[in-house]
């Protein structure tokens, strides 16, 4: 399916991660908040593999747990956005007209911002959660799918295909959901992957700020903030978070890559219609 | 319905489109009659409003660049000009069907040729899924594609351009429409599929008592298709003969042009 080997790499290490996040409970070693005060910051060890965290707990066991947070904030910003961007995209792309240039207007506005500021912002007025951090998240997320469906839809809206439906006495919703849906998801589907990857830098950076997940909670973001504070000492709290979060980044940008290079009809080996 | 009586009829339509640098007179006052079972020909050099025409039948024009349009379109009674949407999607492709030039960016590329038939007998004639799919091979089967059953599951990227256009005019009798507009529809193909479509439109034609609104620019079309012929230019029909009459006496300067510019036929007569 895929012409190189990286997206077959990428998709292992996302399974991996993702089953290690789903048996998170059965995986670890030990309790990701046990704390041995009289073992901390300890190095690697075979008891602990990935060594011990400022309050001794198990780092590979609050890695494991802290998978389910990065994974489920971003596969849950990008389901969100990527359903609400779609949506507006479409009418937008579709109508044209005021309805168009009023959600063009706002997508411009809410890019002038700088995303982690105004996530930054939104977390400090709505308080540190991890539900808040995917609100934060989501209210700029969906103006990139919105921009990019609507742009494929104006080009998709002007095939004859479309007029063919009209001709045929389609009403705009199904011509809208049945024949220009389908053909321009596949960049919808590319722009998800490189999403979540970019959503798991944002949540690790929110959490890495103290605006993510409450203290103690094994977050990637947060596990790394930690360790910055006894980076010289004992730098492996820091690295293994850290390697955490470029793998999985890495990974789905792999993934990313090799669907786009799939699904874009120019690439060739993609089916052409 | 008496057979003088027409089932459309398109009275003093004019249509100004919004341009670049104003509005443009495109249709300035066209009357066409349509009647039951006949073929008509509207020929006409690119640009002179032939596709504008057809396309206003069925409302298809969009504002912009769409500025105005004024006079009637009658079909059966009702002015298909003044007619709400809804109205006017229970005409399009149930009472009146389109067929495009160009097959292959007509037919959706994500989905079978066989769903794409079965979804519009579904739409218009409530059938299920299965006895809609049925159609759609019998359906095949009068258009003369092979093995209709298995063109079904095709995409329309896996088959050739005569063969789409097959699938076109299946699609556009699946509902058996009254009329049927064929705007250019052999003009993308080559020469011998051309004729294969030509026949297939004719056959058709006279087997439903379907009427024909052909659309074309090449007049050798249809001297094999059409009864009677509109000649547009600059957005009026400048004349409208029977075929005998219009090839062997044209009256009007422009027809004469267009008759001298069949290869082959020089300034001479051709029996149509």
């Amino acid at each position: 399916m895929f012409r190189s080997i990286w997206p077959y790499i990428g998709a292992g290490i996302i399974l991996l991660f993702a089953i290690g996040a789903i048996l998170a409970p059965w995986l670890s070693p030990y309790d990701p908040y046990e704390i041995h005060l009289s073992e901390q910051l300890a190095g690697p060890s075979r008891a602990h593999p990935l060594g011990q965290d400022a309050n001794g707990s198990d780092i590979l066991s609050r890695l494991l747990y802290g998978a389910r947070i990065s994974l489920a904030v971003g596969l849950s910003v990008v389901a969100l956005t990527a359903v609400v961007g779609v949506l507006l995209g479409l009418v937008s792309g579709y109508y044209g007209g005021w309805i168009d240039t009023l959600l063009m207007r706002l997508v411009d506005i809410l890019l002038a911002f700088p995303g982690l500021l105004l996530a930054i912002a939104l977390v400090a007025v709505l308080g540190p959660s991890m539900r808040n951090v995917v609100i934060a998240l989501a209210v700029l997320g969906w103006v990139s799918f919105a921009r990019l469906v609507r742009g494929q839809v104006l080009s998709v809206r002007e095939r004859e295909f479309v007029l063919a439906a009209r001709t045929s006495g389609q009403s705009d919703l199904r011509i809208m959901v049945v024949h220009i849906l389908p053909n321009v998801l596949s960049p919808v589907i590319v722009q998800a992957t490189f999403g979540i990857a970019g959503v798991i830098i944002s949540e690790s950076s929110l959490s890495f700020l103290g605006l993510g997940a409450p203290p103690g909670t094994p977050s990637w973001g947060a596990m790394l903030s930690q360790g910055k504070q006894v980076l010289l000492d004992a730098p492996h709290v820091s690295i293994f978070p850290g390697l955490a979060i470029m793998l999985v980044v890495l990974a789905f940008n792999f993934v990313g890559d090799g669907l786009r290079d799939r699904l874009d009809p120019r690439g060739g080996s993609g089916r052409r219609g | 319905m008496t057979a003088s009586e027409p089932l459309l009829e398109i009275r003093d339509l004019k249509i100004r489109f919004q341009g670049e640098a104003g509005p443009l007179n495109i249709l300035q006052g066209v009357d066409l009659k349509l009647l039951a079972g006949e073929t008509v020909g509207l020929v006409g050099a690119s640009g002179s409003g032939k596709s504008v025409t057809a396309q206003a039948i069925l409302g298809l024009l969009k504002r912009p660049p769409l500025l105005e349009i004024s006079g009637q379109i009658l079909y059966e009674g009702s002015d298909l000009v003044t007619m709400s949407a809804g109205q006017l999607r229970q005409v399009r492709g149930r009472r009146i069907a389109y067929i495009f030039q160009e097959p292959m960016s007509a037919l959706n590329p994500v989905f079978t040729v066989g769903e794409q038939i079965a979804e519009m007998v579904v739409l218009h004639e409530g059938l299920g899924r299965r006895s809609a799919l049925n159609r759609a091979a019998d359906l095949f089967a009068e258009v003369g594609l092979p093995d209709p059953r298995r063109r079904l599951n095709n995409y329309p990227h896996e088959l050739s351009g005569g063969q789409r256009q097959r699938v076109m005019i299946a699609m556009a009798l699946s509902c058996s429409p009254q009329i049927l507009i064929a705007d250019e529809p052999t003009t993308a193909l080559d020469v011998t599929i051309q004729a294969q479509i030509l026949r297939l439109l004719k056959r058709l034609q006279v087997e439903r008592r379907m009427a024909l609104l052909f659309i074309t620019h090449d007049l050798r079309v249809m001297a094999e298709i059409a009864d009677r012929l509109a000649v547009m230019q600059a957005g009026r029909i400048v004349e409208e003969a029977g075929i005998e009459a219009l090839f062997h006496a044209p009256q009007h300067a422009y027809t004469r042009q267009l008759l001298t510019l069949i290869p082959g036929r020089g300034g001479g007569r051709v029996v149509p």
